[in-house]
Parts: structure tokens; C-alpha cells; sequence
């Protein structure tokens, strides 16, 4: 290389130095320090290795166990950094209290530390609604290969591939490739949210598994998803198995959580309703308003009583509008995010008999399709 | 340069300000030698975490040799990068990047940037004004160009003056510090 090289290539690079510094200082007058190393001493130890997990999306937020500890995902801390320039001060103050108040430690993949996010519900429901966010978190999303690698959950990267629509061929070329790593609720959102090759690929799936895992563990809850799924694409030698299952329900009257009320009831009651039957969902109506009666007289403070009493209205008033256009709801949003982020999405109802009100009005339907 | 695979630091074995000093240092190393900031924030996170996969043994010697090792990670990591995309760069080209790095902000960083604020001062109003707009206020070409009536390469090339002058004014500047 000769000397003219040399010096064009030093002064090259003097330039890029110039450039650097400008931009750096005209940031640090803006918004601070260019490199993402801001924080505690607690949150810079944790970014040397950091990995951000995110809890897969089917969980109640508040019941964190060991099932939900295993299907976390962990994503790139980068993430947040890059997201705390992207939003605004008031959602960043949210993903610093999601982030701050929900993690706990245990060793990471680079000897470092993972972060565990409890309601991955509300952090996704938060990156959608500011789709400023989701490219940087998207594009740092792994291949399947790294995450291998990594010891990450595939599942839940699975999830949230699916998500996006950049992202989702990678879960789709798993139809083919890789297809015991789809779950149920996966296989769900591709038959719903495909066509075409992909859907008859994922179906023949849904068809072929006679055991299920995943969602909520037992195999008859995810037959009856299986079942609910045909039954919406018009095969209607299903709906005895519904109807079978739904009575097994009203026998019990206990869901899966051992609580009073099933939401699952409810949406069994949808995909019967828009099969002509309409007394299951008035019979879910009025489990309902025992449900919502009891978290309106409970002992709690009062805001806390509404919250819960709307928290429950959330899955029926999500399914009342779909039923009121006629449609089903779709069941990957019944299965992952959905009754979260629908009761979240939901105009606060504020008061006792507001809330009383709206879910007398939830009766209100047009008359089933009869099929 | 190459990491030392004998060396090992536990994550407490750093002060935190020290560690927020070198990842932010070895961020600059890594946008100065071609990563944008998304790339350059990958590879400074993973060389911090080729440096904590070393062990518990370590005894932090000097921050200027933490951030060396760190440093020749990062290059590492970003020749692999451009590897990985069928890319390379030229040994010699790494060389004399490395000494520019060395003489000027990556070395003597205080020195450069008071240098260099000594010498924008010294500039035109106008060329002041052209270099505010687009690096303290992020303003493209295109809206520099509408704001003071002249077209976008002509800004281009206003812009490329003012670096040059800058640098050799800078380079002045620090040549006088030195004797």
C-alpha cells in the first residue's frame, strides 16, 4: 500500500472520528450518554450479560409458578435500552415498573444474569400499541439456531414470531421442518391466520395429535380447542364433543383454575351460539354475574373490587362483540394474550351499576346463525 | 492484541462507573471503526460477556488494560461480523484506524473535544449554524437545504468543508498543545 493510501485512509478515518464526536456531543446535550450504559449499579452489572425474558403468554399475570418460570423467553437487554429512547416518558415509566418490579435473578446463558418478566401479556400488549417499539424488538429477535444454542425457550420465541408478521414465515417453515415444536395454541394462530398451503399444513397437524401439550396441560381441554377450532370452520359433527365437555363444566362448575367461574365456558358458549344454541351463553351470562356480584361484595378496597369485577367482564364482553357482528373470535387470541390484553383494551366501566348494566346488556345478541 | 485466555473477572471484581466508562468507550471503538449504534450496542454487550464467561480469577489490573482486552474483543467480534457477511478489512486499513484511535478521541478524548469546541467557535456564524442544525438538532440534508436556501448537495458539500476545516483545526490544535 503506498504512502498517498495510507494517509486517504487515515484521513478517512480522522473523518469519521470528527463525525463521531459530533454526533456524540450534540446527543449527550439532548437526551445523555450515547452508549446504552445508563442505569444503577444493579442494572449495569445486569446489562454486561443481561438476557431480558419474557414470560410466554398464556399465564394469569399474577400467578407466577414453576410452569410459568419454564416457558419464559429471554431477549436481548438491548431491547430495553433501545426502547427507552423509542418511547414516551409515561410508557417508559411503565417498562421500567414491568421491568424493575417484576424480574428475578438466576444465572444466564453468558454467566451473567436473566431477567424474568412476569406479565408478558402486558409487555407485548404494551410493544403493539407503540409499534415504534416492535421493529427494535423484532429485529433482534434469534434464529432458531442461536436460541438453540442459547438454551432459550422456543416456545415462547415461537410465540412471539408469530406475532409479527416479519417474523412469522420462520414459524411457518417450521410446519414442515420442525413441526413438534409447534404447540396447539401455534398451530391455532397459523389454521387461523393462514391460508392456503399453510393452513391445510397446520390442520392435518391439529388432526393428526391425538395428545396435547401445553396451554393448560390436559389433553381433553386441548381436544375441546380442536374441537372448537373445526366446529368455526363449519364441521358440525364436532358439536357434540363441545356440548359434552360444556356439560362437564356445568356439572363441575370449577375451570381449570380451580376458581367458580370458566371464561372457557364462555367461549364455548360463543361457538355454540353462533351454531344456532343460545342457551349456553345465557347460562354463562348468569355464572357470570355470580362471579362479578361476588367480586363487587367483596371484602377488598373499592377500586380493587372494580378492577376485578371489570377483569372478569373482559373475556364475555370481548366475545359479545364478535358474536355481535357475527363473527367468531378468533380462538389463538382466546388461547395467548387475549384475555389480558381484552380486559385491559376495554373503556373502564368505573361504577357497580355500570358494571351490572353492561352485563345485562351482553344478553343482547342478534339472533344465532342457524348452520 | 488478542484476549488473554487465562484472564477472568467476576461482574463485582468492576465498578459499576467503571464499567458504564468502558462499555460506553467501547462503543465509540466500534461505531469509529464501522458498526451503526445498533450493531456497535451487540458487540460492546458481547464482549462484555466474553469477558465474564472467563471465570472468577481475575484480578482487575487497570481500567487501560480492561479496556484494551475489551477492545481487542470487540475488534474481533466485528471482523467476524463482517466475515459473516462476506466482507473484510484490510489489515493494514485495521492498523492505521487503530492509531488514528489512539492519537485522537479514543486516547485523548478530553483533549480532542476541547480541541474541537475551540475550533467550531472559530468557524463562521453560518458554518456554526449549518453544523448545529445537523448534529444538534438531527436535521437531513433536505431540511437544512430548505432552511437556508440552497439545494441538498449543495449543504453536502458545505458540510464536507466545514469537516475538513474542522480537522485541520483541530489537528493544529492540538499539535500547538503538544509542543
Amino acid at each position: 500500500m503506498s504512502t498517498q493510501q495510507i494517509e486517504s485512509i487515515r484521513q478517512k478515518y480522522q473523518d469519521r472520528m470528527l463525525e463521531l464526536c459530533l454526533e456524540d456531543e450534540a446527543v449527550t446535550a439532548r437526551t445523555g450518554p450515547p452508549a446504552p450504559g445508563r442505569g444503577t449499579r444493579l442494572q449495569v452489572l445486569l446489562m454486561l450479560a443481561a438476557v431480558l425474558a419474557v414470560a410466554l403468554l398464556w399465564a394469569w399475570p399474577d400467578e407466577a409458578s414453576e410452569t410459568d418460570d419454564a416457558r419464559r423467553l429471554p431477549l436481548d437487554f438491548g431491547i430495553r435500552d433501545a426502547l427507552q429512547d423509542k418511547l414516551t416518558p409515561q410508557l417508559r415509566k411503565k417498562l421500567d415498573d414491568l421491568l424493575g418490579t417484576t424480574f428475578v435473578n438466576r444465572p444466564g446463558i453468558d454467566g451473567g444474569t436473566k431477567i424474568f418478566i412476569r406479565s408478558t401479556d402486558e409487555l407485548l400488549a404494551l410493544l403493539r400499541r407503540r409499534p415504534v417499539g416492535w421493529p427494535h424488538v423484532r429485529e433482534r429477535l434469534p434464529t432458531l439456531t442461536r436460541a438453540r444454542a442459547c438454551g432459550w425457550d422456543l416456545p415462547a420465541l415461537i410465540t412471539v414470531w408469530l406475532h409479527d408478521p416479519i417474523n412469522r414465515p420462520k414459524a411457518e417453515a417450521l410446519l414442515e421442518q420442525e413441526p413438534g415444536l409447534l404447540d396447539l395454541d401455534h398451530l391455532l394462530f397459523l389454521a387461523e391466520r393462514s391460508e392456503g398451503k399453510t393452513r391445510t399444513r397446520a390442520e392435518a397437524i391439529l388432526r393428526s395429535r391425538e395428545q396435547w401439550k401445553g396451554v393448560d396441560g390436559t389433553p381433553i381441554y386441548a381436544r375441546l380447542l380442536v374441537d372448537l377450532y373445526f366446529l368455526g370452520r363449519g364441521d358440525t359433527a364436532r358439536l357434540p364433543a363441545v356440548r359434552r365437555e360444556m356439560e362437564k363444566h356445568e356439572q363441575g362448575n370449577k375451570d381449570r383454575h380451580g376458581t367458580r367461574f370458566d371464561d372457557m365456558f364462555l367461549v364455548c358458549a360463543a361457538y355454540l351460539y353462533h351454531h344456532g344454541e343460545t342457551r349456553p351463553w345465557i347460562e354463562g351470562l348468569r355464572r357470570l354475574e355470580t362471579e362479578v356480584e361476588a367480586q363487587l361484595r367483596s371484602d377488598e378496597p373499592a377500586e380493587v373490587r372494580l378492577q376485578r369485577a371489570e377483569f372478569a367482564l373482559g373475556v364475555a364482553r370481548a366475545l359479545h362483540q364478535y358474536l355481535a357482528l357475527g363473527r367468531l373470535p378468533p380462538l389463538a387470541d382466546v388461547l395467548s394474550r387475549s384475555y389480558y390484553e381484552w380486559s385491559e383494551g376495554m373503556p373502564r366501566l368505573g361504577t357497580p351499576a355500570t358494571i351490572r348494566a353492561t352485563l345485562a346488556g351482553l344478553a343482547n345478541l342478534p339472533p344465532p346463525k342457524r348452520r | 492484541m488478542d484476549p488473554s485466555p487465562t484472564e477472568a473477572i467476576p461482574a463485582e471484581a468492576i465498578p459499576a462507573e467503571q464499567v458504564q466508562a468502558l462499555r460506553t468507550e467501547v462503543w465509540r471503538y466500534l461505531r469509529f471503526l464501522g458498526c451503526d449504534r445498533e450493531a456497535a450496542s451487540d458487540l460492546s454487550q458481547e464482549a462484555f460477556a466474553q469477558l465474564l464467561a472467563r471465570g472468577a480469577a481475575f484480578e482487575p489490573r487497570s481500567p487501560r488494560a480492561t479496556l484494551g482486552w475489551l477492545r481487542a474483543a470487540a475488534r474481533n467480534l466485528f471482523l467476524a461480523s463482517l466475515r459473516h457477511r462476506g466482507q473484510a478489512l484490510d489489515a493494514t486499513e485495521l492498523d492505521v484506524a487503530d492509531a488514528v484511535w489512539d492519537e485522537g478521541a479514543g486516547g485523548q478524548r478530553e483533549a480532542y473535544l476541547a480541541a474541537l469546541e475551540r475550533c467550531i467557535q472559530k468557524l463562521p456564524p453560518r458554518s456554526r449554524q449549518i453544523l448545529a442544525m445537523r448534529y444538534d438538532d438531527g436535521q437531513g440534508r433536505e431540511a437544512i437545504a430548505a432552511a437556508i436556501g440552497r439545494s441538498a448537495e449543495a449543504v453536502k458539500t458545505l458540510l464536507r468543508r466545514i469537516r475538513e476545516e474542522l480537522r485541520r483545526c483541530v489537528h493544529r490544535e492540538e499539535s500547538r498543545d503538544v509542543s
